[in-house]
């Protein structure tokens, strides 16, 4: 699984353009399913038939990640840009990117130091501010490579880190890959695996792929920031990494089903499956799209701990994703709830 | 009004109604012809007839607090279940679903200012980890505690905001015998956290016309933000809120009801705030919805004061309406 989720973080797929992510996907799923399409939103839609079907389950994940648009290319050649999600911008100051299809390479780039007003030093610089670096000597010399609307990602540099792997877009691809590996096997139960669009910009894909699925229960499966850091009190650590896979309650835009969320969780901690309780209230998961749809489905939402996320160097433990996986199966595996 | 007591000393921070619902299920089912619970956890509850498809919406849950974290020395940290405002909780009690009682408090640096919610805990008296942990887990919802009184025209209680509302609905059930329209009262679960259980609701029953019945603010306190809801005027006939342009048809169909019935109203446009209208009216293709409120102050803190007076009128009012529309 660790192979998986290295390869999938270093596919692009910025909200709206997870193009790559999912044709890597419908590859490797098409011998695994008995159904699959792709919805008018781009999210793959996988059904798998069960050995003794009475009841449907869910299982989803998200296959966007953050980044960015073009938005101008400006006189002297630069690229001016808009973020696709949600970002702390001081973490992409000078980071490279890669540009459009053709992948072109460039450098987020903003005004030297000693040019910078002692309030502009003090306070965090905004996107408005800053600019891509692509090398381009006038607009026209750039306007060969970029053009407006063209999806900006951080280059791929996914790789294992002392006991943790680390990589670009691990919150959503850390889902993918459990997915993924979940699909191997046969159950009881018919299950629909969700690989949802554009989660990042407002859980849009999750809330329509719903539309026509008559399903008992969903289980999300997600990453979340664990701020499982240095100098961090225990109180405020979300969770934390290699501690298991982390049971979620409540974040900013949905409560999972309170009573199948407890059940859920005395569940696995009875079979033996490394998991740990979210320490806070906040994030944002595809629970809240799935659970709300059209007549609305119990939902249940389980998380892998990221730290760093939402730049480009996410850190994930591959013991969690395994916790993860093991606890989806669970959910999946069972007749009731 | 014995009922109002029992619903609004139940129980049910968004996410977890289960003690409400419950109460309210066995109180209505003498009064409806088929009851389902949805996968949002709301009541839906039809009382057939040959008319139109009209949805009553009243939602169960009320603001709170959740557990988010547990220190060695069992202190509890938490998280907001819907708007509360932190410089008012301090020292409150809260109440969790078993039972425990719990104080706010906060670290001693936050006693100046206004409080951040991190740097507040829930006392529970346990003196380790581990003794909390036997009363209250991660994830667990907990009330704020109030009493129940009447005096002088009012009732004074925590989570009118809104179980007045059920209150209404009910007894307006109780009232509707042989309905010419097809009528469904609606329970809603986590309105407070964003008019979420709404949205599955009204996605299921697909009415053609909506009543959200809820609570609204007033403008007659000393030196209050000017508005034209008082209390003891009578039903309030909400124009728009922040989620919500009411239907003109549903609107002018309550006013002549009103007026045919002698029942006291007023009309009210809050320019802050949501209802579960604002979730309904843009279910499917779109639901005629309109509003009726209960003026309401103190809203979102243990002592919710009302008119006893104007919880009869919008009892009133929504029966007439039912049958009217």
């Amino acid at each position: 699984m660790v192979e998986a989720v290295i390869e999938l973080s270093n596919l692009n797929g910025v909200s709206g353009n997870e193009n790559a992510v999912r044709e890597y996907i419908l590859e490797r799923i098409s011998p695994l399913a008995d159904v699959i399409r792709v919805d008018n939103f781009g999210s793959i839609i996988a059904f798998k038939k069960g050995k003794r079907s009475d009841k449907t389950v869910i299982l989803s994940a998200h296959m966007d990640e953050v980044g960015f648009i073009v938005s101008k290319i400006t006189d002297t050649g630069f690229v001016k840009f808009k973020s696709v999600g949600e970002f702390d911008t001081r973490n992409i100051v000078s980071k490279c990117v890669k540009i459009g299809s053709a992948g072109v390479d460039g450098v987020i780039g903003m005004k030297a130091v000693h040019l910078q007003k002692k309030d502009e030093r003090e306070k965090t610089v905004e996107i408005k501010d800053l600019y891509i670096d692509i090398g381009a000597k006038n607009r026209s010399d750039a306007q060969k490579r970029v053009k407006p609307g063209d999806y900006i990602s951080f280059p791929p540099s996914a790789a294992r880190l002392g006991r943790y792997i680390r990589g670009k877009a691990l919150d959503s691809r850390a889902g993918c890959a459990c997915l993924l590996k979940l699909m191997e096997q046969q159950y009881d139960n018919d299950v629909y695996f969700i690989f949802t669009a554009q989660r990042e910009i407002g859980m849009r894909g999750a809330a329509a792929a719903m539309y026509g699925i008559n399903a008992g229960r969903a289980l999300v499966i997600e990453g979340i920031e664990s701020a499982d850091m240095y100098g961090v009190k225990d109180k405020d650590i979300t969770a934390k990494i290699g501690g298991g896979v982390c049971v979620d309650f409540m974040d900013k835009f949905a409560m999972p089903d309170a009573r199948m969320t407890k059940r859920f969780y005395e569940l696995l901690k009875n079979a033996g499956i490394s998991v740990q309780e979210k320490h806070n209230a906040i994030g944002l998961t595809d629970a809240g799209g799935i659970q709300r749809a059209c007549e609305g489905i119990v939902t249940a939402c389980i998380a892998v701990p990221v730290r760093y996320s939402h730049t480009q160097s996410c850190v994930i433990a591959g013991s969690d994703l395994e916790a993860a996986v093991n606890a989806a199966r669970i959910f999946a595996g069972k007749a009731e709830f | 009004m014995k009922l109002l007591e029992k619903l609004t000393m139940a129980d049910g921070v968004s996410g977890g109604e289960d003690a409400v619902r419950d109460m309210i299920i066995s109180e209505i089912k003498k009064y409806c012809d088929d009851i389902t619970v949805d996968a949002m956890g709301s009541v839906i509850a039809h009382k057939k007839g040959k008319g139109k498809k009209i949805m009553f919406a009243a939602h169960m849950d009320e603001i709170g607090v959740i557990a988010t974290f547990i220190d060695d020395k069992g202190f509890i940290r938490f998280s907001n279940v819907g708007g509360i405002y932190t410089k008012e909780i301090l020292y409150s009690r809260v109440r969790f679903k078993n039972g425990i009682i719990g104080v706010i408090g906060a670290e001693e640096e936050e006693f100046n200012k206004k409080p951040s919610l991190d740097k507040m805990f829930i006392d529970i008296g346990a003196k380790s980890r581990a003794e909390a942990e036997k009363y209250v887990s991660v994830g667990d919802t907990a009330a704020f505690a109030g009493g129940y009184t009447e005096q002088n025209g009012v009732v004074i209680a925590k989570a009118l905001d809104n179980r007045a509302g059920c209150y209404i609905l009910i007894e307006a059930m109780k009232k509707l015998k042989r309905n010419k329209n097809d009528l469904y009262f609606v329970f809603t679960t986590q309105e407070e956290v964003g008019l979420r259980g709404a949205k599955t609701a009204a996605y299921a029953v697909a009415p053609e016309y909506a009543v959200a019945v809820d609570v609204t603010d007033t403008g007659d306190t000393p030196e209050a933000p000017k508005m034209a809801v008082s209390l003891h005027r009578g039903a309030a006939i909400k124009v728009m809120d922040r989620s919500v342009m009411c239907d003109v048809d549903v609107r002018e169909a309550m006013i002549a009801a009103a007026k045919k019935a002698k029942i006291p109203y007023q009309m009210e446009v809050l320019n802050i705030g949501g209802t579960d209208a604002g979730a309904i009216h843009l279910t499917r293709a779109g639901v005629k919805t309109g509003a009726i409120s209960l003026p309401l102050r103190y809203m979102h803190s243990p002592s919710e004061t009302a008119s006893i007076a104007d919880i009869n009128a919008c009892v009133s009012l929504t029966a007439a309406i039912a049958d009217t529309l």
